[in-house]
């Protein structure tokens, strides 16, 4: 049977072109705003201290609608990325879609700017018994399909390399990411 | 996902139910005797005995158009094709007995890995209450694909492996 729910990836300028559906590790945390599979940009190993990516935003998609409603829409991750490398998590404001850039490395404001924003915003935070809520009501309801438009928030997302980091030049073991959602 | 998804039963279960969506299907009945059901009774019936049909996920009726208020009794029939993959899946009988302030919900929770692309549908029937206390709100049976079962009053669990 075919899928009926995909997670895109936005790249682009305001309100963003959503992606492709993304698979396994072709979701790739560098310094540049794509999924493009190669080496060009990466998050560089720091001397001390920690590196940050370029942030990237997502969201669930049904291509096909529900018979009845998709409702309470969460986020989490299960297992995590390797040690020495921090992933930072966040739902942005409803509608709100904000394109990646180089001041993303410098820390975003409210998010990964301070060490209690880091803390605050790690997705180890967000397990599957305490997933992150990004959409508590009805993100859409039969007969409509996509993303449920301004129903469904961003996820943002940002990697953190930090200098005690031991696996060398390369993408790191991809690590999985859910989204849980109630279905009738 | 634990062992059991990884077993050739698990695989085969999960791919031919759309992922747990057609482990059940519900039948509720009213007070008033009348019975409700998720296909049409050719669909339904037929999907009780033969081993190799699996309705099409595409036709089901939805529990939102229920009439709550009058539902007495939520029925989970297994289809054949799960009942002869895992016996752990029988047929559940779930009375509606509400109190003021509380409804019953019937929904599948699903988690959908992006990693590998997969979803899960745990099947959950319980009810819904006002209550200030958040740990009173739900009274919660949750079925998952592998026949595991849990109670709880929260849908946010770990299911790892159940």
């Amino acid at each position: 049977m075919a899928a009926s729910a995909n997670v895109r990836i936005y790249h682009g300028s305001s309100p963003g072109t959503a992606s492709a559906d993304v698979i396994g590790s072709t979701v790739r945390y560098k310094l540049a705003d794509d999924d493009i599979q190669n080496m060009l940009t990466p998050v560089s190993l720091p001397s001390s201290g920690m590196n940050l990516s370029w942030r990237k935003s997502s969201k669930m998609n049904f291509p096909s609608t529900p018979a009845g409603s998709i409702t309470n829409l969460r986020w989490f991750i299960s297992g995590g990325p390797p040690a020495g490398i921090r992933f930072f998590a966040r739902v942005q404001a409803t509608g709100l879609y904000i394109q990646a850039s180089s001041a993303d490395s410098s820390g975003i404001v409210g998010f990964t700017d301070t060490v209690g924003n880091q803390n605050s915003n790690d997705a180890a935070n967000y397990a599957s018994s305490a997933p992150l809520t990004v959409q508590a009501g009805t993100v859409l309801s039969n007969p409509n399909t996509g993303e449920g438009g301004t129903n469904q928030p961003f996820v943002e997302t940002q990697i953190g390399v930090q200098s005690s980091y031991a696996g060398g030049p390369g993408p790191i073991q991809a690590f999985n990411i859910s989204y849980r959602y109630s279905e009738t | 996902m634990g062992s059991w998804y990884q077993t050739p039963e698990g695989i085969l279960l999960l791919n031919s139910t759309n992922r747990g969506q057609l482990i059940y299907l519900w039948e509720a009945r009213y007070d008033n005797g009348t019975i409700s059901r998720m296909y049409e009774d050719f669909i339904f019936e037929r999907a009780l005995v033969d081993p190799k049909f699996v309705p099409n996920p595409e036709l089901r009726a939805t529990v939102d158009h229920l009439d709550r208020d009058h539902v007495s009794e939520i029925r989970l029939y297994p289809i054949k094709l799960v009942e002869k993959l895992n016996p752990l899946h029988q047929l559940r009988i779930c009375p509606v007995n509400l109190k003021l302030g509380e409804r019953f919900v019937c929904y599948w929770l699903t988690d959908f890995s992006v990693k590998f692309k997969t979803h899960l549908r745990r099947t959950i029937v319980g009810i819904e209450r006002i209550s200030p206390n958040p740990e009173n709100k739900f009274d919660l049976l949750v079925i998952s694909p592998s026949g595991k079962t849990k109670f709880c009053h929260n849908d946010n669990m770990s299911f790892e492996g159940e």
